[in-house]
């Protein structure tokens, strides 16, 4: 790093002259990857992947280090490994649990671990995590009754029609399941110390993935009268283990944390930035789009074969991640022309010394998709 | 909530950017899994403490066993018509008894009567589809074809697929508290299949199904009896949920008369 500041070829303030601008993130230097002054079509939060991957991890966990996402990739893997081996051997209800735990418990260590709720967890926890909750507990026991009242197999065997099942199942409880959703988020957008839109889409993300783990084990209660290990084919297991585990809960939260991020960049963030995301940062389009993503899933369940279902269901969650991957981005690029230079520190995404603002200027990371320990001293 | 334009609520703030994580690496990994490996470990001991008790044998030793069917089930005929598209009416001045209401098959001919304990949901010329009337949930369809398009074995294994279609984990159900005995229709011996599965909603709300299946030929009509009881295991009546539900199907299967030879 020079001490001779550069003025930066796309935003015109004079910065440091690293690779990126440390408050816009723009390129400074021509590469192979990029033109000095272009808006990057890296991911502000991984910068060595790009905006149109889709990635679970940069964009679930998006405040975490390079280096710490391989942890969380490993213990995913291995929990899904320990459900499939559940399965294999007839545990379906102990399955079950593990698949609808499996995305929450991870989400649950990657805000302990960066420190999203910051000095105030109680209530955070209480409109995030435990709203969902609480609420899925609801929905499980009423999809649970809804699921018994409704033309069954005679309705179908017999040529009838599903289409009220459908409807109450496939489409009003997905609908209203993501009003409830979104709406304990919101409560925190009143507090000023989460303004970054990253702070309301995690706060979406959580939401989301416990609604659907508790409304998931609150709607398969009954399950467990059969014992530990009931009668059952174990091959179809495996893939209502991915729906259960992977799709329904990335599709909730790729579709609830853009929502939520949407109100935070339309109420939040800097009057500029507002429209940066166009139509879908709009909170009523976004909250439509959400409503149409949950339920096409829902009803891809009524898709012939298990392995149709999950993989249309998987398909679902690669557009719902993308999405929040790009309301994430944009927030993350969100400029900062009021602040000034900081002093130097170390990165902790590449380990490299930066001057404290927006943008690592050495990878180009954002600083604010960092663990936020310590942040508080500098407010 | 702050409007657009709050100068407060906009405010950009300094990130930290030199923040490490709590927790890195390993302890990330060890971390996940205690927790799974916690809730897994509390499912699989709530399975085992909530898993429904083995049921006491109907016949004790040393006991009247059997004997006539409820009151309930039996009234003296005439018995009134529920729908007169379907009914099955008995010729003018028979005389008989009638233990339910009559359901007959208007394509095929076949009739049975059902008890109270269910009622008629939807119907058409050679099937029917009941509801169970009682406590918990459980559904029994009654559908045929001429013999000439299926045999008996043939029928139940179209079943068979009809049902993985509908609870794709369904599997034969081995345990013989659960095993068909003697199983006919209408006095006709037949095939008798039971199978144990799941149905999933597509919220992922997961409830077993316990499904017995029948069918029987005359050689002129195939039949085929399928009884699917959510949360077969649960208590009730002092028995299992599923053993109780077939209990109040034997009227049909008693009362079944083929056909008339055409």
């Amino acid at each position: 790093m020079t001490d001779e500041p550069i003025d930066c070829p796309r935003c015109g303030a004079s910065v440091p002259a690293t690779a990126f601008c440390v408050r816009c993130g723009a390129s400074l230097r021509a590469t192979e990857a990029s033109t000095p002054g272009r808006r990057r079509d890296s991911y502000a939060a991984a910068p060595g992947e790009s905006l149109t991957r889709v990635a679970l991890f940069s964009t679930l966990l998006p405040q975490l280090p390079a280096a710490d996402l391989d942890a969380f990739r490993i213990a995913f893997a291995g929990g899904l490994v320990a459900l499939f081996a559940l399965v294999a051997v007839g545990a379906f209800p102990v399955a079950l649990v593990g698949a609808a735990v499996l995305v929450p418990a991870l989400l649950i260590i990657y805000v302990y671990s960066v420190d999203v709720y910051e000095d105030t967890p109680l209530p955070v926890l209480a409109l995030t995590m435990v709203w969902g909750a609480v609420w899925g507990i609801g929905f499980g026991v009423a999809i649970d009754a809804l699921s018994r009242t409704t033309p069954r197999l005679g309705g179908t065997a017999l040529g009838g029609s599903q289409l009220s099942e459908m409807l109450v199942l496939g489409v009003l409880v997905p609908i209203l399941g993501a009003a409830v959703m979104i709406a304990g988020p919101l409560v925190l957008m009143r507090d000023r110390r989460y303004n970054d839109v990253v702070d309301g889409a995690t706060f979406g993300v959580a939401s989301a993935v416990a609604f659907v783990g508790a409304q998931v084990i609150a709607g398969s209660i009954d399950l467990f009268a059969g014992g530990p290990i009931p009668v059952g084919e174990p091959l179809p297991w495996i893939a209502r283990i991915m729906a259960i585990a992977v799709a329904l809960p990335v599709v909730a939260a790729g579709a609830i944390g853009s929502t939520v991020g949407a109100f935070w960049l339309r109420y939040r963030a800097p009057v500029r930035d507002r429209a940066a995301l166009g139509l879908a940062g709009r909170p009523a389009v976004a909250c439509v789009m959400a409503a149409a993503l949950l339920v096409a899933a829902a009803l891809a369940a009524y898709l012939p074969g298990p392995i149709v279902n999950v993989v249309v269901q998987l398909a679902l969650a690669a557009v719902a991640l993308l999405w929040l991957r790009r309301v994430l981005h944009l927030g993350l690029l969100e400029e900062a022309f009021e602040i000034e230079i900081g002093d130097e520190i170390v990165c902790a995404n590449c380990g490299q010394p930066t001057r404290r603002h927006t943008f690592c200027g050495n990878c180009g990371i954002s600083l604010h998709a960092l663990p936020k320990r310590r942040d508080r001293m500098d407010r | 909530m702050t409007e657009p334009g709050d100068n407060q609520a906009s405010r950009p703030r300094v990130a930290s950017g030199d923040a490490s994580t709590r927790l890195r690496g390993r302890s990330v990994v060890v971390a996940f899994g205690v927790v799974l490996l916690a809730i897994l470990v509390i499912a699989a001991v709530v399975a085992m403490l909530v898993r429904a008790p083995a049921p006491p044998p109907d016949c004790q030793p040393g006991t009247d066993c059997g004997g006539p069917p409820p009151a309930a089930e039996v009234s003296a005929m005439p018995t009134q018509v529920q729908d007169p598209g379907t009914t099955a009416n008995p010729p003018p001045g028979a005389v008989g008894i009638r233990a339910g209401t009559p359901w007959q098959s208007t394509e095929l001919g076949y009739e049975f009567e059902y008890s109270d304990w269910w009622a008629v949901d939807s119907s058409d010329g050679h099937s029917a589809d009941l509801f169970f009337q009682g406590i918990g949930e459980a559904e029994l369809i009654v559908s045929a074809v001429p013999a000439s398009d299926a045999s008996a074995e043939a029928y139940a294994d179209h079943w068979f697929g009809e049902l993985q279609k509908w609870a794709p984990d369904i599997k034969a159900d081995t345990r013989p508290k659960n095993t068909i005995l003697g199983p006919s229709i209408g006095f006709v011996d037949g095939v008798g299949r039971t199978y144990a599965g799941s149905k999933t909603s597509p919220q992922g709300a997961t409830s077993p199904v316990g499904i017995s299946l029948m069918t029987a030929s005359d050689g002129r009509t195939t039949v085929a009896v399928i009884v699917v009881v959510w949360d077969p295991e649960s208590a009730a009546h002092e028995t299992w949920q599923q053993y109780f539900v077939r209990g109040r199907a034997e009227l049909i299967l008693k009362t079944f008369r083929w056909g008339p030879v055409s």
